[in-house]
């Protein structure tokens, strides 16, 4: 049983914390995140810009731009905790380990090169070979990725290439390596469907022949669906919900998840659009206790006191929330985003109607 | 091939301008209230001497007819007579012209050798003692006029350490020049083997050289590091380091082209300006050069010098600028033809 789990498992993240030290107070970008990604699997991690999606991933390989910085935390790939490796080791682990894509492809590619040439010089210093040799190794890599006709793409510059061909050559720069764990931070982000498609096509068939993980960053729960098999929703720095994807979008038990959820659309359900009142809190000035609480329309009085921990929610389901671990007897009524917004005009009536809605007056604090 | 067309482009360009140039330094010239012909007459003359004084000088043709028999002039290199020196105004520019290249060249180059290696060190360790160094040094170089900076160099490595000869000109009083081949002693006195005046004319060009290189030093150095940082925090960056791609390459070879990119036009307008003679300079360390002359001719109010000099600080000014754009299509591929 446990020698089963270690071969699944391939990196763990335990009680990460980055934090950045600005002038305005501690921001805490990453506040004591762990879960685990598994072999020949994909997790989403989603929530809304500044949540710490993009910093977790920056913690992974420990590229934390200043002023920025990883406070506490262990993260175990393949049974090497990489925050106890020297910069050098993790030079060695950047690139050949974890490979990484970015969300803006162009911006990503140095525009002084060509990108055989960037795409040579990382095989270069991965393979130890030589100049010439790696160059035929880069239009090798470029054929994989389905570029056509790649000796002369080779030479382009890459404000020359489409986005969309700029974010092939970043993947096949990331896959080239072979890695055991590829991070996609909002890789289809700026690229039109058909492409975006294309792409997605190119990371899930990768990742699945290799048996790499793959943590797959976006904002985008449509791609969730399609490309993972787990999902971690993160909030204000925080996890707040992770599980199977199929158990997550049938069963989300994090208001902020089925908030999320709520306001996506469909076209195979006739209902109408819910947004998420408020936006994400001040990184400096969080709430006190669960800092969803101000946004949430189950919220009472034990949730701006104490923050929940994690409590199981169902199957490898788990989710931070008073509700979800009984320590408040309510129940979330599946309908709460869709009756507030069909009820309310504003923001502030559409708080209080659901809170109205669904607020058991008798609900005591355990 | 690319290149070649890009280089033959923009010479075409440099026509208009130059010509646009003209007409203003023209015009300019004439404008200017006084009349150039009571430089010639004394107190005495007659009306009619002085009319014909500015017949002969063409001085009653209408002003575009004057314009283009000066521009006939000035494109077959006759660029008049200094009344003040007696010679052709063009000879005496080309004659001076070397010592001001001589010194604004190794001085440009000793400020870019220290200021782009100084701005890079100072982005890579941000606010570590080098970076702290680097500050009081440029803010020295922004806030000291150079004169006075000059002056103290003066003072105090020639006067009171005696490591500098005085500053009396190109060479020693007693070291015959080398023999003229470029006009540059540094250069002229290795092809003729001539090291004696080699050695002199190379102490005497430390002086200058240092109070102009730290005065343009300040401002490379400042840019440099603002270039460096911005390139550093870029996305491409990012990228590079998380591919594995080890720091010092990231530095030299990832950042610092990149880098480069934006100082280079500032280095190129601070090269013009210093072409064009830097009076001060020249002034206090009895540089022989055209900055020199033009703020002498200035004095005499010697007309034809002011306006030839000038003609000739412009285009060296876009010389350079030509230069640098050849150098920003060859650096960066971005720039089309």
């Amino acid at each position: 049983m446990l020698t089963e789990r270690r071969l699944e498992s391939l990196l763990e993240v335990r009680g990460l914390h980055t934090y950045f030290y600005t002038y305005e107070g501690v921001v805490k970008a990453v506040n004591s995140v762990s879960f685990v990604l598994n072999r020949g699997e994909i997790t989403g991690l989603v929530g809304e810009s500044g949540s710490g999606k993009s910093v977790t991933a920056q913690s992974i390989v420990r590229l934390v731009k200043a002023p920025g910085k990883i406070v506490e935390g262990e993260v175990w790939l393949d049974g090497q905790d990489l925050m106890s490796c020297s910069e050098h080791e993790m030079q060695s682990v950047r690139g050949r380990m974890i490979s990484t894509i970015f969300q803006e492809p162009r911006a990503a590619l140095n525009p002084l090169f060509t990108v055989g040439d960037q795409i040579g010089r990382v095989i270069q210093l991965r393979e130890g070979c030589s100049r010439k040799a790696a160059e035929g190794l880069a239009i090798e890599v470029m054929r994989a990725v389905e570029i056509a006709d790649p000796e002369r793409r080779a030479g382009a510059y890459p404000h020359e290439l489409s986005g969309g061909m700029c974010q092939r050559i970043m993947v096949a720069i990331a896959l080239s390596a072979n890695p055991l764990l590829l991070i996609a931070d909002e890789p289809t982000t700026g690229l039109d469907v058909t492409v975006q498609a294309q792409v997605l096509d190119l990371i899930r068939l990768r990742v699945k022949s290799a048996g790499s993980a793959c943590l797959f960053i976006t904002h985008d729960l449509g791609v969730v669906a399609e490309l993972c098999e787990r999902v971690i929703v993160m909030y204000a720095g925080r996890v707040v919900e992770q599980g199977p994807v199929a158990e997550i979008f049938s069963n989300p038990r994090h208001p902020y998840t089925q908030g999320l959820i709520a306001s996506t659309l469909r076209v195979d359900i006739n209902k109408p659009i819910s947004t998420i009142p408020g936006t994400v809190p001040d990184a400096v000035l969080l709430p006190s206790g669960c800092t969803f609480h101000p946004r949430c329309p189950f919220a009472e009085e034990l949730c701006e006191q104490e923050e929940p921990s994690m409590a199981a929610a169902g199957m490898q389901h788990r989710a931070r929330c008073h509700i979800v671990s009984g320590r408040i007897e309510g129940e979330m009524r599946e309908d709460a985003w869709e009756l507030a917004v069909a009820q309310a005009g504003g923001t502030d009536s559409f708080l209080q109607s659901v809170q109205g809605d669904t607020t058991d007056p008798e609900v005591g604090i355990e | 091939m690319r290149l070649l067309q890009y280089v033959a482009k923009r010479l075409l360009q440099l026509i208009p301008v130059l010509l646009g140039v003209s007409i203003i330094i023209f015009t300019i010239s004439h404008v200017l209230p006084g009349n150039p012909v009571y430089v010639f007459v004394g107190l005495e003359t007659t009306q009619e001497q002085i009319e014909e004084i500015t017949k002969r000088l063409g001085l009653d043709k209408p002003l575009h007819e004057q314009y283009f028999i000066w521009l006939g002039n000035v494109l077959r290199g006759d660029l008049g007579e200094s009344w003040f020196t007696s010679e052709p105004v063009a000879q005496d520019l080309i004659r001076r012209f070397p010592a001001t290249f001589e010194l604004t060249t190794a001085a440009l180059v000793l400020a870019i050798a220290i200021g782009v290696p100084l701005g890079v060190l100072s982005a890579v360790y941000r606010n570590s003692w080098i970076d702290n160094f680097s500050r009081g040094i440029t803010l020295v170089g922004v806030s000291v006029p150079s004169f006075w900076l000059g002056l103290i160099l003066i003072y105090v490595l020639f006067y009171l350490l005696r490591i500098f000869p005085p500053p009396s000109g190109r060479i020693g009083l007693l070291v015959s020049p080398p023999d003229r081949i470029t006009g540059l002693y540094l250069v002229d006195s290795i092809l003729t083997g001539n090291w004696k005046a080699f050695s002199s004319s190379a102490q005497h060009l430390a002086l200058p050289v240092m109070t102009e290189a730290l005065v343009a030093l300040a401002p490379i150095t400042r840019l440099m590091r603002s270039s460096m940082l911005e390139v550093l925090g870029s996305e491409y960056i990012q990228a590079a380091r998380a591919n594995g791609v080890p720091e010092r390459q990231i530095y030299f070879r990832d950042a610092l082209r990149n880098a480069l990119l934006a100082p280079l036009t500032f280095v190129a307008l601070v090269y013009g300006n210093l072409l064009g003679g830097s009076v001060v300079i020249e002034r206090i360390f009895s540089w022989p050069g055209i900055g020199r002359y033009a703020l002498e001719s200035i004095v005499v109010k010697d007309y034809n010098a002011v306006q030839g000099f000038v003609l000739m600080a412009a285009v060296l000014y876009v010389l350079v600028f030509l230069i640098v754009d050849i150098l920003y299509f060859v650096i960066d591929p971005r720039i089309t033809a």
